[in-house]
């Protein structure tokens, strides 16, 4: 037997919205349609980077390449999720703040964070957060 | 016994799965409330573009992770800058998604039926 299960968003009829056409938008959740869920989640506090990159790694035992989302706290408080990767780090000045930059990279056995410092720097800590999702990439 | 609040995708019976990816909604863990059109893998050409129709007429919300030119591993695109070894944007109608990393690659992604230009 199927059902279907919906919670609409606030002021929208969950009935009315269940007619044809049905807007996905329309509803906080429906059945028909995945979510994302978080597999795992964890921290990793006060890792010393030294070098262009630092890389640190969690191995996370899947099999496959999942999902994930990873965020990265710099010694001045500013938090950044990983970054888009460039052609060339060592031809590049990292921008994103003043300490250097973050990458973050995934296969079937581990995640691998990378901290780049920037040129010059003295070594620094960072706090890096990490969730993990059921969904293979 | 705990309870849990376990929603299967259509399709899946609830009571003989414990896989979260079969279902909308799995209690056991948190979930990012979003809503799934399609995902899909794309070997893409250095220098060229993948075109992705999702025909949904708004702009959706879309997560890409492309493999590094070096590794093969997979990292997240973010923003749009033809300095950068990969790119995806997204309009009304296509996902598109960009290779400049040098090599032959494979671009995964998912396009989600959230609308990102509600308020």
């Amino acid at each position: 037997m199927s059902g279907l299960f919906v919670i609409s968003k606030s002021s929208i009829d969950a009935f009315d919205a269940l007619e044809s056409p049905v807007d996905p938008n329309d509803f906080i959740i429906h059945s028909d349609y995945s979510t994302f869920k978080i597999l795992a989640d964890g921290k990793l506090l006060s890792q010393t980077v030294s070098g262009a990159p630092t890389t640190f790694s969690v191995a996370h035992g899947l099999g496959y390449i999942p999902n994930f989302f990873s965020f990265c706290e710099f010694p001045d408080g500013k938090t950044a999720m990983n970054g888009q990767f460039s052609y060339d780090f060592t031809g590049h000045s990292p921008t994103v703040v003043g300490y250097g930059y973050f990458l973050a990279e995934a296969d079937d056995t581990y995640l691998r964070f990378l901290v780049y410092k920037n040129s010059g720097a003295s070594n620094f800590n960072v706090d890096i957060k990490y969730f993990i999702f059921e969904v293979e990439l | 016994m705990s309870i849990v609040a376990r929603i299967s995708l259509p399709g899946i019976d609830a009571l003989d799965s414990t896989d979260p990816r079969d279902f909308s909604l799995f209690a056991d863990s948190d979930n990012v409330l979003i809503k799934e059109k399609a995902r899909g893998s794309q070997s893409i050409n250095n220098g060229y573009n993948a075109t992705i129709a999702h025909n949904l007429g708004y702009v959706p919300q879309c997560y890409v992770w492309a493999q590094s030119p070096t590794t093969g591993r997979y990292r997240s695109i973010h923003g749009y800058s033809v300095n950068a070894a990969w790119f995806f944007y997204v309009d009304d109608t296509n996902l598109i998604i960009g290779n400049r990393s040098g090599a032959t690659r494979t671009a995964k992604y998912f396009i989600l039926y959230d609308d990102i230009s509600q308020p």
